[in-house]
């Protein structure tokens, strides 16, 4: 018999008002830790600062689906992986890679993450390399402005 | 509120108290699940790319609809930006409602969508975001510059507010 039970039965009249919160702490945590793992892993594609705009709509997440991130200093990103260091610079193995990708899996949906700050020109510039490789359909993501 | 776990009468306690931190933990999880859910959801504009040969010499047909976006439109200069719906520049105030004029009855055409290099990217997906809500679903980006000598800015008056 554990010892627990022992003072409980050597002295009756006492009564444990307070519940056994142990094993909630126990899931508690457990919960706690999957969450803050899964969250750092949702973020897909290079930290930017996406425009934020009134009423966007909702593109649904899928396996398939390609991100291409453009950041403030111009690098390019598939994935989290960066395959270019300036847009107008050696862009040979962003090409090879998004022709191979698409080689590999055609029709593909291309998201594109561009940095509010960049110019159009820029995007426009990306879309160009992204439409050369092959792809048709893209998604330029953009975050809900809560202003309003 | 405090636990009095085996503290009889001046005994030693010895159960920490762990209530508060239960209450740290359970706030912390509730944050976390609440971010979660605003980082699955993920937002934006489903475009076209149309293939190269069409955009290398865009139709200037009466059916096409080709919406430009021309500096200046820097960061944070929203309202200075200038409009064209194909050469007819059109006030940021009746955007949405000419765009609306124009989707009326046909919301499946595409419409064409195309900026000036030095326009801001953030601005020139707020308007992006005015077509979308005027109703057009198929949007094209254009991604060679176009040039539409009727509507060069230096012999239209401006019409910005």
């Amino acid at each position: 018999m554990p010892s627990v039970f022992k003072r409980w039965q050597s002295e009756p009249p006492e009564v444990t008002s307070d519940p056994n919160v142990i094993p909630l702490i126990d899931v508690t945590l457990v919960l706690l830790i999957i969450f803050m793992v899964i969250t750092p892993m949702l973020q897909v594609g290079a930290a930017v600062q996406l425009p934020m705009t009134n009423n966007p709509e909702e593109i649904k997440r899928e396996e398939k689906q390609l991100t291409v991130s453009l950041r403030h200093d111009l690098s390019v990103y598939i994935g989290d992986t960066r395959y270019a260091t300036n847009l107008y610079g050696d862009m040979s193995k962003f090409e090879a890679k998004m022709k191979e990708l698409n080689a590999r899996n055609p029709g593909r949906q291309v998201l594109i993450k561009a940095d509010r700050r960049v110019k159009y020109g820029d995007v426009r510039n990306l879309m160009k390399y992204v439409q050369a490789s092959g792809f048709a359909n893209v998604g330029l993501i953009v975050d809900k402005s809560r202003r309003s | 509120m405090g636990i009095q776990v085996g503290g009889r009468r001046g005994g030693p306690m010895s159960d920490p108290n762990v209530i508060p931190f239960i209450d740290i933990c359970l706030v912390l999880l509730i944050i976390f699940m609440i971010v979660v859910t605003v980082l699955i959801a993920q937002m934006g504009y489903l475009s076209k790319l149309p293939p190269r040969a069409q955009t290398q010499t865009p139709p200037p047909a009466s059916e096409q609809i080709v919406i430009r976006v021309m500096a200046p439109c820097g960061p944070g200069q929203f309202a200075s930006c200038r409009v064209f719906i194909n050469r007819e520049e059109v006030p940021m105030g009746q955007l949405l409602a000419r765009i609306q004029q124009i989707m009326q009855g046909r919301s499946t055409q595409m419409i064409f969508f195309t900026a000036d290099d030095d326009v801001n990217y953030e601005n020139a997906m707020r308007i992006l975001d005015v077509i979308r809500q005027g109703g057009a679903r198929n949007i094209g980006i254009l991604t060679e510059p176009i040039s539409i000598t009727a509507s060069e800015p230096t012999g239209s008056p401006a019409t910005v507010q």
